[in-house]
């Protein structure tokens, strides 16, 4: 079943002289299950994409609709719910609220989602044990490695209980081993919980990781396969 | 967890929330001990022009206030006078008799209003007999016995026991005078009071003005302001005739000080605040500038536009509240310190006597006016909080992510 679906997607950025194509009819579906790479050089659109299938951009032409709902025709104040009961985001510079801990990081998103007290310390334990930061829990961002602090960005998208999750070039600010271990924790969550994984990059480790790559160029999709292990 | 969110958030930045909040502190400091003084010189300014001279109410003949003949009296000033005293309400009622003459030493002369009092029931309504630098109030055995203010025997190059000759004109029209000696000399908090105003008995004067013991004036002290302002009508029965002068009347610039001042007061913290909200605008733009990535990241992970605004809002206040609570104690125990020791202003005496104010301050503040400006301070830091909170809800998240 198609959890998200672009189609036709067209962005065009008219903030200088000369509009600016991002993204060119882009049409692909992304079914339940997925871990999913997008790549491409930079400039590519991979960002652009991301973020009009995040619903935090608009398209200038087509849709997007994530489990049945077009994106397109909810108002801004709908899409910011909408995002925060079904999209998980993780970041290329981590994003954590600095002064909160770990632990409260994780929650925060589920008090967002008015959770009970309860809910929210059992959810946000288990995924902090499930990304292998139990014994960081209460650590806030700067006491923690970028690894671990993507991992913790890792735990709080999945707080949410997504449909899918979008990260944005994930592994660009970690070393190989860091990198290796968040690409190994995502892909287990991703066949554990069944949460769709989607992120764009241009990181062969990653890439190698994806069990499906779509490589744009120049806004469009150059090729969609199935990633042979 | 959004409060203690926020209270993190402020001390994010250490030095620039503690330059703030001092800011704060410092302006209600200030500002609450300078409204503390300003209520003291206030209040100093209506007791000691009230205790010292006008006393709460006059009752004089309509006549006399039209033409200051001695020949148009209060009938019956001394029972009149008595009867009053008797209410609950008044502290203390006495007749005077009032004229205007000369005051002659050998060196020069001064125009002065005599009073002829008695001297036992004017001891009750002003406080002269309490402001005697030399001499006593009327304790000697001598005839003709002058009190006089200390600016009027520095004018007239007098002392205590010298001589003093008083002109005026009689019952008759006739020019008469006397020479007294001075028993007593006394200084208030107004140098004018003091230079143009002399008290003798009422018995010496009224033989010199040929009345006998008739009064122009019977002057009135209650025991509360209040009970100044509710009392007209009653005392306006007991002389339906007469004319009836309050305080407000014969001072109206002390009677709009009084009432004004609280408006005035809090105009002035007012100002303070609006000159704060300015640095509190500017502190919580610099802190949404700064944090525009990690708004931008609140609103793409689900974070609504309320909420954000209320995250923003609620940072505002807490700061805001933080300087007015240290503002508001620190003041506490300056006006309390200063309610004690006082302010000696002996330096500026003379100019301020020349208006009636004492050499020493005692500032107060009425309680009721904390909670007050802490109101004022809470509305101050929602205002202000509201256009750095928009500039927060303007912000896209897609561009907030890319742009930095």
């Amino acid at each position: 079943m198609a959890v998200i679906q672009a189609l036709n997607l067209t962005k065009v950025y008219n903030e200088s002289e000369v509009p600016v194509r991002a993204l060119h009819n882009i049409n692909f579906e992304v079914t339940d299950g997925e871990f999913t790479a997008i790549v491409g050089p930079s400039g590519s659109g991979k960002s652009t994409l991301l973020h009009i299938l995040g619903g935090l951009d608009r398209p200038s032409e087509g849709k997007v609709t994530v489990g049945g709902v077009n994106l397109n025709l909810l108002s801004s104040t709908k899409l910011i719910e909408f995002r925060l009961f079904n999209i998980g985001f993780v970041f290329q510079a981590f994003n954590l609220i600095p002064v909160l801990t770990a632990r409260e990081n994780v929650e925060f998103i589920m008090l967002l989602q008015k959770r009970s007290a309860q809910e929210r310390i059992k959810r946000g334990q288990e995924l902090l044990d499930a990304v292998g930061l139990s014994n960081r829990a209460d650590h806030r961002p700067v006491q923690l490695s970028g690894g671990e602090q993507q991992r913790v960005a890792v735990a709080r998208a999945l707080a949410s209980r997504p449909k899918f999750v979008l990260a944005d070039e994930p592994t660009a600010n970690l070393d190989s081993k860091a990198a290796g271990n968040l690409l190994s924790i995502m892909s287990d969550l991703n066949k554990k919980l069944g949460t769709v994984f989607l992120f764009s990059t241009h990181d062969e480790r990653v890439i190698h990781r994806a069990r499906r790559v779509i490589t744009l160029r120049d806004g469009e999709i150059e090729s969609d396969k199935n990633n042979s292990r | 967890m959004l409060l203690p969110l926020a209270w993190k958030n402020i001390w994010r930045n250490k030095l620039r929330s503690a330059v703030i909040i001092t800011a704060i502190a410092l302006g209600l400091m200030c500002g609450l001990t300078a409204a503390a003084i300003y209520i003291n010189i206030g209040t100093q300014m209506v007791s000691s022009t009230i205790t010292t001279g006008i006393s709460h109410l006059q009752i004089s003949n309509p006549k006399f206030l039209i033409d200051r003949e001695v020949n148009n009296f209060v009938p019956n000033a001394e029972v009149i006078a008595k009867r009053i005293d008797s209410l609950p309400q008044v502290a203390a009622a006495a007749p005077r008799m009032l004229v205007n003459g000369m005051a002659s030493s050998p060196q020069t002369a001064l125009g002065v209003q005599i009073t002829g009092i008695i001297a036992e029931r004017e001891k009750n309504l002003t406080s002269i007999a309490s402001s005697l630098l030399e001499g006593n109030y009327f304790e000697e055995p001598w005839v003709n016995q002058v009190v006089i203010g200390q600016e009027l025997a520095r004018h007239l190059d007098l002392d205590l026991g010298s001589r003093i000759v008083f002109t005026f004109v009689d019952v008759n029209g006739e020019l008469t005078g006397s020479a007294f000696r001075i028993c007593g000399i006394f200084r208030t908090a107004s140098t004018q009071f003091d230079r143009s105003t002399v008290y003798v008995k009422a018995r010496e004067l009224g033989q010199l003005l040929e009345t006998g013991m008739r009064f122009q004036q019977v002057a009135v002290l209650f025991t509360t302001l209040r009970a100044a302002d509710t009392s007209l009508n009653q005392i306006q029965k007991i002389v339906p005739e007469m004319e009836l002068q309050t305080w407000r009347q014969l001072a109206p610039q002390l009677d709009f000080m009084s009432s004004s001042m609280s408006l005035i007061m809090y105009i002035f913290l007012g100002v303070i605040l609006l000159t704060l909200s300015f640095g509190i605008i500017n502190t919580m733009l610099m802190v949404v500038l700064e944090r525009k990535r990690e708004f931008g990241m609140l609103m793409a992970v689900g974070m609504g536009h309320k909420l954000l605004f209320f995250l923003v809002t609620l940072e505002t206040v807490i700061l805001s509240i933080s300087g007015a609570a240290i503002g508001m104690f620190l003041a506490f125990i300056l006006i309390s310190t200063l309610n004690v020791t006082g302010i000696n202003l002996a330096a500026l005496s003379s100019g301020l006597r020349e208006f009636g104010i004492a050499e020493v301050l005692y500032p107060s503040l009425p309680l009721t006016m904390y909670p007050a400006v802490g109101g004022m301070v809470f509305i101050t830091a929602v205002l202000s909080a509201i256009y750095p909170a928009l500039r927060a809800l303007r912000l896209r998240p897609a561009e907030a992510l890319r742009n930095i």
